[in-house]
């Protein structure tokens, strides 16, 4: 399969700190990916790595295989991109957003734009400025895809929408994804979306990405052991894939990536009363997994294979 | 039947898509030869990625639960009997086995629980008895 | 797409445009004589003894009003869409940047150069008038004022350097625009022509240069 998005070693520091660290992102085509991680992880600053509009300090971007450096415009008419915040111009009207967006592209898609401000009951006479956020988030969308763009980049384009709009723009989402050979890279911190959206994600911790793998194969990897003594719980436990430990008294409770044969043996050595192993959903998984200890955050990058849930644990970072 | 599916839930979505089927074929909401929805119709429907459903179904189809019809869509199949009656039957008794685990810790008496059984029997659509039946 | 950028550009430059006119209007109409305040102080009202262009204070108020022009729509064409993540959209379009940055500059030079071609035009065809002015008019009066349209492009463009070029602290972002400024006071007071025109043509290389190497490296 060919890769869509490519980037190598990708670095960026600002000032002395290091936002975002060698990174080797790679989606392949027909992939939603969903890039995660929490605030100042360097997900903003990796997308806007991508889309040329922040320069690496090293490290290339290839986007459907040219180089964003050096894209001719006619590559940048197939994919699109969405900042945070939908930024557009304000003082303009719908109408003169579609005209002005118009005009710089050979493939326009007019009905498109025109179902999506219908189905939204967007008038083209509106100015942006007076616009909510969710209907601000659909003009932008219907600017994004009209040209029918191969590669779709969006930044938290749900953030601050409420529940329903939310909703709406998902579906709009799921539209553009039926569509076959359309690859999808966004970020989000609502985690019910990716699981419902995402094929694939990428979690991102201090500049670093942790997890490069489909979705469902991270929550179910990420597992909780609860482990019941008999008399106090020993301090911490040394095994591979080890996230995070808490000792509460008589117990301690583990957050394991990977649970194999391995770390069984290693938790049944300490010789617990019980071992009860608790699974995790995405949003429970990513939280446990991104506030454990950073530094030795287990990595994980699978690859592409859907029935295969075996993990491998390729280290400590 | 309507599908549908939560996030928040410890299940993946494609796992909650194929209990649900079961469950519907269980309870006789889904009949042999019923049609499901496309997989770009319950993507749709229920918002989530294409993908995760077309792996559920895929998977109730290796179980033999669901047919794809080339060009005409997915259907309920005819329940299959590929395992013998044996096996079948040790499936089942390792199911109940964690029935009588979880009546037992609630503590339930054995009357207690077959009552509950009876009441709840006529919900679901079981096959007609079979003449090996012991 | 370009006419598309020009109108863009020219729609956001229109409020700021229509202040600077206004204030060209009020000074002309003051250097007519017309200047309504004159009037309120209720005193008396000197004899225009001013010849046009030469020592009256249209240069001053070309000066000021251009000037200012100049400077606010170099910051706000390049700075203002930074603030608001606009060129996040608009620098992704398929258009080469130079050809965005292009027009804004262009849009720009020709709003501040049109200002002032039509102060001196409606001004010098007032003063032709006879008996407007106590000395006869001629065209090649002009001269010192057409030698500041050339120079205030070269302002608007140190403020456009300004606003886009990256910087922590804004004392230290206005340096092209103060560096300008000093480059473009020295040139005017070179009373050689000859040496006017390679001073402004330097000025205007250089700045140029700076400007298309910051569209390129920086970071939006």
């Amino acid at each position: 399969m060919t890769d869509v998005i490519r980037t190598f070693r990708l670095t960026k520091h600002y000032d002395t700190r290091r936002v975002v660290d060698c990174l080797n992102l790679q989606v392949q085509r027909g992939q939603v990916y969903g890039f995660l991680g929490r605030n100042g992880a360097g997900k903003s600053t990796t997308i806007k790595m991508l889309m040329g509009m922040v320069q690496p300090d090293s490290g290339e971007v290839e986007l459907l295989g040219e180089k964003v450096s050096a894209m001719c415009p006619k590559t940048r008419e197939r994919i699109a991109y969405i900042a945070e915040g939908h930024p557009l111009y304000n003082w303009m009207t719908i109408g003169e957003a579609v005209r002005f967006t118009r005009a710089f592209y050979s493939n326009w898609n007019h009905t498109l734009v025109e179902q999506i401000l219908d189905h939204f009951e967007l008038s083209r006479k509106q100015k942006l400025r007076r616009l909510s956020n969710g209907q601000r988030a659909q003009v932008s969308l219907a600017l994004a895809v009209a040209p029918e763009p191969e590669l779709l980049i969006l930044d938290d384009p749900t953030l601050g929408l409420d529940t329903v709009v939310r909703r709406d723009f998902l579906e709009s989402l799921i539209q553009i994804i039926h569509r076959k050979g359309r690859t999808i890279l966004f970020s989000s911190h609502i985690l019910g979306d990716v699981e419902r959206v995402a094929d694939r994600i990428g979690i991102m911790v201090d500049g670093v990405l942790r997890v490069d793998c489909p979705t469902d194969h991270f929550r179910e990897s990420v597992k909780k052991l609860v482990l019941d003594f008999p008399g106090p719980a020993p301090e911490a436990v040394d095994c591979p894939g080890l996230v995070n430990s808490w000792n509460l008294g008589s117990q301690l409770e583990l957050i394991l990536v990977g649970y194999d044969e391995a770390q069984r043996t290693a938790v049944e050595a300490l010789q617990p009363r019980s071992i009860e192993i608790i699974d995790l959903n995405l949003e429970e998984a990513f939280i446990e997994y991104t506030r454990g200890r950073k530094r030795s955050l287990p990595l994980f990058a699978m690859e592409e294979s859907r029935h295969d849930q075996s993990i491998g644990d390729q280290g400590i970072a | 039947m309507q599908f549908q599916c939560d996030t928040t839930s410890r299940k993946p979505i494609y796992r909650q898509l194929i209990d649900q089927v079961r469950r519907g074929i269980a309870r006789g909401q889904l009949q042999p030869g019923d049609r499901l929805p496309s997989v770009r119709q319950l993507s749709r429907d229920l918002v989530v990625n294409p993908n995760t459903v077309a792996r559920a179904y895929t998977e109730l189809e290796r179980e033999g639960t669901l047919l794809t019809q080339q060009g005409r869509g997915v259907f309920v199949a005819e329940p299959g009997n590929d395992l013998t009656k044996k096996a079948r039957r040790k499936q089942l008794s390792e199911k109940l086995d964690l029935l009588f685990v979880e009546a037992v810790h609630l503590g339930f008496s054995a009357g207690e629980l077959l009552t509950m059984v009876q009441d709840r029997i006529g919900q679901f659509a079981f096959v007609t008895e079979e003449k090996d039946a012991p | 797409m370009i006419k598309a950028l020009a109108i863009k550009e020219l729609r956001e430059s229109a409020g700021l445009m229509a202040l600077a006119s206004l204030g060209m209007v009020w000074a002309l109409a003051g250097l007519m004589g017309v200047n309504p305040l004159r009037y309120l102080s209720g005193g008396y009202v000197a004899p225009d003894q001013s010849i046009a262009f030469v020592n009256d204070s249209f240069a001053t108020w070309a000066s000021v009003l251009v000037g200012g022009l100049a400077v606010a729509l170099g910051l706000k064409q390049s700075a203002w869409e930074r603030g608001r993540d606009t060129y996040y959209f608009l620098l992704w379009r398929p258009v080469s940047r130079r050809v965005v940055f292009g027009t804004k500059i262009i849009v720009g030079v020709f709003l501040v150069v049109a200002l002032l071609a039509v102060a001196i035009g409606i001004y010098g065809w007032w003063a032709s008038i006879p008996g407007k002015k106590p000395a006869p008019f001629e065209w090649s009066m002009t001269f010192s004022a057409w030698k500041l349209a050339l120079a205030l492009p070269l302002i608007y463009l140190g403020a456009f350097l300004s606003g886009l070029r990256p910087g922590r602290w804004f004392g230290t972002r206005l340096i092209p625009l103060a560096g300008v400024f000093v480059w473009v006071f020295f040139a005017s007071a070179v009373p050689y022509i000859w040496l006017f025109i390679p001073m402004l043509v330097l000025g205007y290389f250089g700045v140029l240069v700076a400007i298309s190497y910051f569209v390129e490296t920086s970071d939006f």
